[in-house]
């Protein structure tokens, strides 16, 4: 009951605020159409660059290189136990 | 003046109750809108987080305007992807419109694709000949307490009908609506991810100290 009280109101909330909303999503629709008109300009010179958009970012790749290097490790060190530090003066 | 309900005659203390009704029904449906809005919402933002929880988790990621920077790259990619097929849709309905009128050589057809009427052949070719249509302009009204309100029913204009020689505007506006509700869709979400990239930016950084105090003790 509570709920649907509460759904009311915010639906009085959201008629009261509609210009406000309808300006925002109006916003973000001209933000949208600007990203397309100039993703679809780049993706022409990426084409001609012989790349595509849908590559992996340079971050993504690291970031996966990142993980699979801990994985490793967690799984050496799982396998080892863990390592103890080493006396000082211990040649390595 | 304040009016109580045993001043009022029965008739309008009926007409009161079904416009309070009304009224909360229609609260109602928006906010059941706003709900699914809402649910939209939280589900497109999870794409922000499908993309960045692994930089994050890889340490490749570790300032605050370096998530901005790279959560917004991805945002433009997806936001590009996401636009591409309502504006594909668009293109199709423009080119089928422009390219039924030039190959029938038809060019009133753009001034028909809302008509209902029949015209002398006994026809009408728009979209609107799928619908009910009132006569709202023309609806006889009434004064109560101040207030013109409507007294009767509109008259009814036009009834659903299909048109076979109307096919042409059924699809052209179809499509239109299958591209504005694809490009709602698309706003939404580039809006949500918008959100949840500046939410995050500074939140996927930030130790809480109730965190750590749970880890110590």
């Amino acid at each position: 009951m509570v709920k649907i009280v509460t759904r009311i109101g915010l639906g009085f909330l959201y008629i009261i605020t509609s210009p406000i909303l309808a300006f925002i999503f109006g916003l973000f629709f001209m933000y949208g159409l600007a990203n397309f008109v100039f993703y679809s300009f780049k993706l022409i010179f990426l084409f001609f660059a012989g790349k595509s958009l849908s590559s992996e970012l340079k971050e993504d790749v690291e970031a996966r290189r990142n993980l699979m290097l801990m994985s490793m490790n967690q799984q050496t060190q799982h396998r080892e136990g863990p390592s103890m530090p080493k006396p000082p003066g211990t040649a390595s | 003046m304040i009016l109580t309900s045993n001043q009022l005659s029965p008739q309008t203390n009926t007409i009161i109750w079904i416009f309070l009704a009304i009224l909360l029904a229609g609260f109602a449906f928006v906010g059941l809108v706003g709900w699914l809005v809402e649910q939209y919402i939280g589900w497109a933002q999870l794409r922000v987080d499908q993309g960045m929880s692994p930089l994050i988790l890889g340490r490749t990621v570790t300032k605050p305007d370096q998530f901005q920077k790279i959560a917004f790259k991805k945002h433009h990619r997806i936001a590009f992807s996401e636009f591409f097929f309502p504006t594909l849709v668009l293109i199709l309905a423009v080119t089928f419109l422009y390219g039924y009128m030039g190959f029938m050589n038809d060019p009133t057809l753009i001034n028909e694709l809302w008509q209902y009427a029949p015209n002398q052949e006994g026809f009408a070719r728009g979209f609107n000949t799928l619908f009910f249509i009132w006569d709202w302009e023309n609806i006889s009204t009434a004064s109560f307490f101040g207030l013109t309100l409507w007294n009767d029913f509109p008259t009814l204009l036009n009834s659903p009908t299909f048109y076979v020689q109307a096919w042409p505007s059924y699809v052209y506006i179809s499509l239109l609506i299958i591209s504005g509700f694809l490009y709602t869709l698309s706003t939404l979400a580039l809006l949500a991810r918008t959100l949840r990239i500046y939410t995050m930016k500074n939140r996927a950084f930030t130790i809480r100290l109730e965190e750590v105090s749970k880890k110590m003790y």
